[in-house]
């Protein structure tokens, strides 16, 4: 292991804590296969629909794991929880919220689709709009956490977030022991890092491979050991709205550059479109941009020419929250 | 238990075992969302999800497992469908090693006629009738020497869309009512004939496009559509057929609830 990591800050105690916390509140999420892609691609893919998970994508797992952490921890002194986020982990957050019996306000930037805005109020709760820019986000985040005494929960850069997310791979290697790497999207890295402990402990030998949009450059910091990323931190111009955010956070960067491999996947948007596509018209289920990429990754000669010790290949299909009217490749249709 | 082919519960079994390695036992859905909004526990099975894209490789692959397994084995399959039935069909007779030909009309939409060939089987044009259908089809069984397997008149097919009902009960054993849409009526007879024996007081309820008219039939006891058999105007591609089968009649009259849902799907 890299000299910046002493040890793993997520244990297996951890991840397994969080299971018996969340479990019964979630969906155990089938993994699909298809022997068509199978045949195609020259390996045995196997895909972890996340898609069919409560609220759509993988996030409600680290949301509910952090909430009910805090609770147990903290009781009634927690009178409410925050985040900024206009995707995945806004609802998220809204629905674990919902679930503890917390209040919840979510802020969003004020250009946010309304099927969005709407998808987080139906959990509950109160939605409070901010400019779009990273700096807006988190001024108005501190105000709200200031005003209303609410803990404040990242989507990714939290060690119970990520511990929420590693119960992903506990129910993967029980699902497909004989996984020899998984392939998995990051934006600020909350899952691939939640994966990566968990997996690399049940099964040190399996390979964890991020899977980024064009723009990232997260190769390049992870073969120098450094974070090259401009500031201020900036988005990724991407279809996949899920994993727009370019750095990965103070917390997944020494565990990602420790644990995963060092050749990431990068994918373009026309890459991730022909992800989607093969989901809906192969293996008829409704994955977002993310999801896509990391089909996408499946799908790359980069993988083919790969060691062909990699028989059995996890796929991470972490979200569903598309917008049935805005399907990329289909007219828009006005409501 | 008159006029109708005695197909049961353990022709389903004995389905099963044949299928059973080659197909998905498909997961069942769930949605808190719709429990709330429509006030009972809801199970969605999903067999959007099965090979080849839906239930129809189960009946498919049943018929051509006992085709294969019989006293003299054909060399191939035939049907007239340029859907469901005709890619489960082709897939069914690459699994077992037999060749397939697939009858379609001259307006097949091509991403459908690819999809089959695309599981190796051969495709015959015909005239957009009834007629041509069921003639080609003939002649190419006796040229080819290819036994035809039709999309629901056919025991082994409604004992192969039969483990789908039976995989449900296992799954969800608390189900009080199954919702099935129904064509030709080979899956809804699959369904109530493993309900009748697994779980009696289960209901079975047909869904239909409007036009259909299976109710009328139903509380008549009696085929009422007019003949020649016709089509209806429904968006859903895939219960057109505006006449149940002659098989599956039997089995629907005794078996399933006279209650039918009625949906406008045009």
């Amino acid at each position: 292991m890299a000299s910046t990591l002493n040890g793993f800050p997520v244990t297996l105690d951890d991840v397994t804590s969080a299971r018996d916390r969340i479990l019964r509140h979630l969906h155990y999420t089938p993994v699909l296969t298809s022997s068509t892609f199978d045949s195609k691609y020259g390996r045995k893919f196997y895909f972890k629909a996340e898609n069919f998970q409560k609220t759509g994508s993988f996030k409600s797992r680290g949301a509910l794991n952090a909430v009910t952490k805090l609770v147990e921890e903290k009781q009634e002194r927690v009178v409410g929880v925050t985040t900024h986020s206009s995707g995945n982990h806004g609802q998220a957050l809204a629905w674990a919220a919902q679930h503890c019996g917390l209040p919840c306000n979510v802020i969003v930037p004020r250009n946010t689709p309304t099927v969005k805005i709407d998808a987080i109020k139906g959990y509950g709760a109160d939605v409070t709009l901010c400019e779009p820019n990273p700096t807006s986000r988190a001024e108005t985040c501190a105000a709200i956490c200031s005003e209303k005494n609410y803990v404040y929960i990242p989507s990714a850069d939290h060690y119970d977030v990520m511990a929420g997310q590693g119960t992903i791979a506990l129910e993967f290697l029980e699902q497909v022991p004989m996984l020899d790497a998984i392939l998995v999207a990051a934006s600020a890295g909350g899952m691939v890092s939640g994966i990566a402990c968990a997996a690399k402990q049940l099964k040190p030998e399996i390979k964890i491979f991020v899977v980024e949009p064009f723009g990232k450059d997260l190769e390049r910091c992870l073969r120098e050991g450094k974070r090259l990323w401009p500031e201020p931190p900036q988005y990724v111009d991407t279809i996949a709205e899920g994993i727009r955010i370019q750095q990965l956070g103070k917390l997944a960067f020494p565990i990602v550059l420790s644990l995963a491999e060092k050749e990431v996947f990068t994918t373009t948007n026309a890459q991730i479109v022909e992800g989607m596509r093969f989901a809906f018209e192969r293996m008829k289920v409704v994955i977002e941009g993310a999801s896509g990429a990391v089909i996408a990754a499946a799908m790359s000669k980069r993988l083919r020419r790969m060691d062909g010790r990699l028989r059995h290949v996890g796929v991470i299909l972490c979200g569903g929250n598309v917008d049935i009217d805005h399907i990329p490749w289909l007219p828009t249709r006005e409501a | 238990m008159s006029g109708r082919l005695t197909i049961t519960v353990n022709d389903i079994l004995k389905a099963k075992n044949r299928i059973h390695s080659c197909v998905h036992t498909t997961p069942v859905f769930t949605s808190s969302t719709f429990d709330e909004s429509y006030g009972r526990k809801f199970y969605f099975k999903a067999e959007n999800l099965q090979k080849t894209g839906s239930f129809k490789a189960r009946g498919a692959l049943n018929a051509v497992t006992v085709l294969k397994e019989g006293e003299s084995p054909p060399k191939g399959v035939v049907t007239h469908s340029s859907g469901n039935h005709g890619q489960a069909l082709a897939w069914a007779a690459r699994m077992r090693g037999l060749q397939c030909a697939v009858v379609a009309p001259n307006n097949s939409p091509n991403v459908k006629l690819d999809a089959i060939r695309g599981y190796g089987a051969d495709i015959v044009i015909c005239d957009p009738t009834p007629t041509s259908r069921q003639e080609t089809c003939h002649r190419i069984g006796r040229e080819r020497g290819f036994h035809f397997v039709p999309p629901y008149d056919h025991p082994d097919v409604i004992a192969g869309q039969g483990t789908l009902g039976a995989e449900f009960l296992e799954q969800i054993p608390e189900l009080d009512a199954i919702l099935v849409p129904t064509s030709g009526g080979g899956m809804v007879s699959g369904i109530a004939i493993a309900a009748q024996a697994l779980k009696p007081d289960l209901k079975v309820f047909i869904v239909e496009p409007n036009g259909k008219d299976v109710e009328k039939c139903l509380r008549a006891g009696e085929r009422l559509w007019p003949n020649p058999p016709r089509f209806l105007e429904t968006i859903a591609d895939g219960i057109r057929l505006q006449q149940l089968g002659h098989v599956t009649w039997p089995i629907i009259r005794e078996l399933v609830q006279k209650d039918v849902f009625s949906v406008v799907l045009s």
